[in-house]
């Protein structure tokens, strides 16, 4: 079974988030920190990643930034989720490395193959 | 050299000679031939003659028995036999009465020869080139039976004639042009020497003073070279003496620093050495020929008046014959400002008739002199000028001889008319009072004595002029030896300065008295000026203390800005978080992801999920909003069709539509457009939405055009809904605006989107948007964007 990893700290969200991966026949790893996301990413090698960006402690773009470091095979997929996004933060996602950029609020009926029909495309 | 008479005095010697030696060949040439033709033909003609006569006897012979048989085929085959002679022309047998018995020409035989000689002897009948007749008698015995007549031509004669007559022609040709050749070289020899002549004449006219001719021999142009040569060789000595002599005299002229002009007894300029040239500002090429009255410069007199040509130094000599001395002339050049002051004279030369050849003119410069004379006498004006303003006249007294001389304004303060005789130096102390005269006596006393200066105030007695005080300043005169051997002061009139003195005493007094009672006066208005700058500080410090308030009040204003932004961010997000779980957990929910539901659950969870979008809706459009109130909107350019746009926004609502059942429209051009795609389509969607919101029958339709005015596009939603009524339209773009129809419930909507549709319109789309409606029975609203920075490439 494919693992996904989601670092998010709203409990809903990533409630809402694990029904429609699990639907799709994922395996859903979570963390609720940059800390334990970037810990967990390097240890499973997840299919993607879900990565909130407003996070506490190190947030979603300084935790893709890491990971993106210190990866040494292949390239994981990091799909950032925002709530809103002011001038010049869609910039600096992509800049640290996220795939793709995708605003809440999210639809949980159509979300797996937005995310899969953007990944697929890049690889 | 001018030609003396048609063809043969003209050309050179060669041409002539050859021509003439050509002429005399060719008639001498013609004589002959002539003649020798003439003589050969004769001959030719007695050859041919006497041929015809053997030809016409030896026939006779042979056919005289013939004829006295009148055997006349015996005497045809004869005939016959005759005409094989090639110059033959005819034969002829007759017996003796003329009777033709045999004839070449045979029809003729059996007539009558008519022209037979009367005697029978052998007769030449004619005798020309053409024809050669002769008539020979036959004769048997002694009896004269007939005649043989035989004709000849001279064909063969004429050509050998003519062959002869060409040779001839020949002949002369040749000697033509042989005389011709010996004429030619005979010429040239001649001619040879006489352009090595013209050649040295070509050479020193060029210049070339020393060029002979070297031409040797005997001959007449050897003899003509060598005495031309001899004439350039005495022309040469004389050339030199005469530059030699040119020379010393230029060099006298050239380095006597005087200005000498000659003229010609015309008054042109024969010459003038560089000093004329530099004091006329002529240079030496143009000064060469110029007449007295030239506008190069011209004279004017010692006054300053322009000088008239008749007075020129060198016009007056040429009038006179006598020379002329020293007369100041002032000369004013072209291209010069300042004139120049000279002395000049003039002096006739005369040649030996006693005329006048040449006018000898010098100028000495004299500007510098009469500039210091002139600068003496302003200096001399401007001192009595500045002793008559300041009043003050000065007087030099020598002790020896006790000469005194005054100045002009001294007699004018003492009153000594100009042709008076001076007072003496102690007389002069008697015009002052007593007292004055005293303290004088006593100063020039001591000035004399120990060579002080002095200067004392001195008090007129008796004056015959307004003066009644002067100041009177003394010094000493010293000789070479250091000796005093004199006195010089100055008088200077200060009864203007007493008298004004007087007067401001008394004014003094006045004015002390005035000013007291004005500085009374100002103290009272500075009182005054005190209290009203008093008011007026307090009012601008109440100004102030309203200025600092206002501030606050500003800063607060900045702060609630900044609040209502903050505010606006946090609810953004603080309101998505929870509404993203109600609308995603609702719509898992109604998906039945978690387990079936019943028709009412599913009924209440779409209300749910309905209003969480409206919400979502709603904070969207207030966040835009207030980002374009803040100006902090931002725009993303992109490339796009505007057909996809419009296929887009309506495809949006193709699910609402169907459900209402109204037909539905896309009527748009293909257009390529560079700008804010979202924001575009984000203002349609809110105008469709619109429209099926307020459409219950009939259709929607989108239409993408160009404008009529060709520089934007319009994109209309048209719709057949409920209309807008007059008063509604003006609030229609008002936020919050509803438009309340009692026919009909609430339409559910946020009430921000047709003035967040114009907002961005305006400001990120740079377009408008432009409504017209009738109430009941339908709306347009177009939205028109200039072209100017959508349009990408058409």
């Amino acid at each position: 079974m494919k693992k996904v990893l989601v670092v998010e700290d709203n409990r809903d969200n990533l409630k809402l988030l694990t029904y429609a991966l699990t639907r799709a026949g994922y395996q859903v790893l979570s963390a609720e920190s940059g800390e334990v996301g970037y810990v967990m990413a390097l240890r499973y090698l997840p299919a993607f990643i879900l990565m909130d960006i407003n996070l506490p402690g190190i947030d979603g773009i300084e935790t893709t930034k890491r990971i993106r470091a210190s990866e040494i095979d292949g390239r994981i997929p990091i799909i950032a989720i925002t709530s809103f996004a002011m001038v010049g933060d869609r910039e600096r996602i992509l800049e640290a490395g996220c795939d793709v950029y995708i605003e809440k609020p999210i639809d949980p009926i159509t979300i797996i193959d937005q995310i899969l029909r953007i990944i697929g495309t890049r690889s | 050299m001018k030609p003396t008479s048609g063809l043969f005095g003209q050309g050179t010697f060669r041409g002539r000679l050859i021509l003439y030696v050509a002429l005399v060949n060719a008639f001498l040439m013609a004589l002959f031939i002539l003649n020798s033709t003439m003589r050969q033909r004769d001959v030719l003609l007695d050859n041919q003659t006497s041929g015809a006569v053997a030809m016409a006897q030896a026939l006779a012979t042979s056919s005289a028995g013939w004829i006295a048989a009148n055997d006349v085929s015996g005497l045809s085959e004869l005939v016959e036999a005759e005409r094989r002679y090639p110059e033959m022309i005819f034969t002829i047998i007759s017996d003796n009465r003329g009777f033709v018995l045999a004839h070449s020409d045979r029809n003729r035989a059996g007539s009558y020869l008519l022209d037979l000689p009367k005697d029978a002897r052998e007769t030449v009948l004619n005798k020309t080139t053409a024809l050669v007749d002769v008539a020979v008698p036959a004769v048997l015995g002694n009896r004269h039976v007939g005649w043989v007549r035989i004709g000849l031509g001279q064909k063969k004669a004429s050509q050998t004639l003519a062959e002869l007559n060409l040779q001839d022609a020949l002949y002369v040709l040749a000697a033509i042009l042989f005389g011709s050749l010996i004429a030619w070289l005979l010429g040239r020899n001649i001619s040879s020497r006489l352009y090595a002549v013209q050649e040295t004449i070509a050479r020193v006219m060029a210049g070339d003073q020393a060029a002979r001719s070297g031409i040797r021999g005997t001959d007449e142009a050897a003899s003509f070279a060598r005495e031309f040569n001899a004439m350039l060789d005495m022309l040469e000595e004389r050339g030199k003496a005469l530059a030699l002599s040119e020379s010393k005299y230029r060099l006298l002229l050239w380095n006597i620093h005087v200005a000498v002009v000659v003229h010609d007894p015309d008054g042109r300029i024969l010459m003038g050495n560089p000093l004329a040239q530099e004091l006329l500002g002529l240079p030496e090429g143009r000064m060469i020929g110029i007449g007295t009255a030239d506008p190069a410069w011209y004279f004017f007199r010692e006054d300053g008046t322009k000088m008239p040509v008749e007075e020129y130094p060198a016009t007056k000599v040429l009038a006179s014959g006598r020379p002329l001395r020293d007369l100041v002339v002032g000369v004013r050049r072209s291209g010069s400002e300042a004139p120049l002051w000279v002395l000049a004279n003039a002096d006739p030369a005369f040649d030996e008739r006693g005329e006048i050849s040449e006018i000898l003119t010098t100028f000495i410069d004299i500007t510098k002199r009469k500039r210091v004379e002139e600068e003496l006498k302003n200096r001399e004006a401007e001192l009595n000028e500045s002793q008559r303003l300041a009043h003050i006249g000065s007087w030099d007294w020598d002790k020896e001889t006790n000469a005194i001389r005054l100045s002009n304004e001294y007699r004018r303060i003492y009153g000594v008319a100009g042709d008076q005789t001076p007072p003496t130096f102690y007389e002069r102390f008697e015009t002052y009072t007593k007292e004055s005269a005293k303290r004088l006596k006593i100063a020039s006393d001591r000035a004399l004595g120990s060579g002080d200066s002095y200067e004392i105030d001195l008090e007129l007695e008796n004056p015959t002029t307004p003066t009644r005080w002067v100041i009177a300043r003394g010094e000493v005169k010293r000789d070479a030896g250091g000796k005093i051997c004199g006195l010089r002061g100055t008088s200077q009139d200060i009864s203007y300065r007493k008298r004004v003195e007087e007067e401001i005493t008394m004014l003094n007094e006045n004015l002390e008295k005035r000013v007291e009672e004005r500085t009374i006066d100002l103290r009272k208005k500075s009182d005054e000026l005190r209290d009203h700058q008093a008011a007026l500080m307090n009012i601008v410090e109440d100004l102030n203390e309203k200025t600092a308030e206002l501030e606050t009040a500003n800063d607060k204003l900045k702060d609630l800005d900044r609040l209502k932004s903050l505010f606006i961010a946090s609810m953004s997000h603080e309101l998505r978080t929870p509404l993203n779980s109600v609308i995603g957990f609702s719509s898992i929910m109604l998906n039945e992801w978690t387990g079936p539901l019943t028709q009412e659950q599913k009924d209440n969870l779409s209300v749910i999920l309905r209003s969480g979008k409206l919400l979502l809706a709603l904070i969207n459009d207030v966040i835009d909003v207030s980002k374009i109130e803040a100006g902090k909107i931002e725009s993303n350019v992109e490339d796009f069709d505007a057909y996809d746009v419009a296929a887009e926004a309506m495809q949006s609502f193709a699910e609402d539509i169907k459900k209402k059942n109204l037909d539905a429209d896309v009527e748009s051009i293909h257009l390529p457009l560079r700008g804010d795609r979202r924001r575009l389509l984000q203002c349609l969607i809110n105008l469709v939405s619109n429209a099926v919101k307020y459409t219950d029958r009939g259709s929607i339709k989108l239409t993408v055009e160009i404008s009529e005015t060709g520089d934007a596009v319009d994109m209309s939603v048209s719709d057949t809904g409920i209309g807008i009524q007059a008063e509604e339209m003006k609030k229609l773009f008002s936020p919050f605006f509803r438009i309340i129809s009692p026919q009909r419930p609430v339409v559910p909507g946020t009430g921000l989107g047709l003035y967040l549709t114009k907002k961005l319109a305006q400001e990120v789309l740079m377009g408008n948007i432009i409504v017209s409606s009738v109430f009941a029975a339908g709306s347009k609203f177009t939205l028109r964007i200039p072209l100017l920075d959508w349009r990408r490439r058409i």
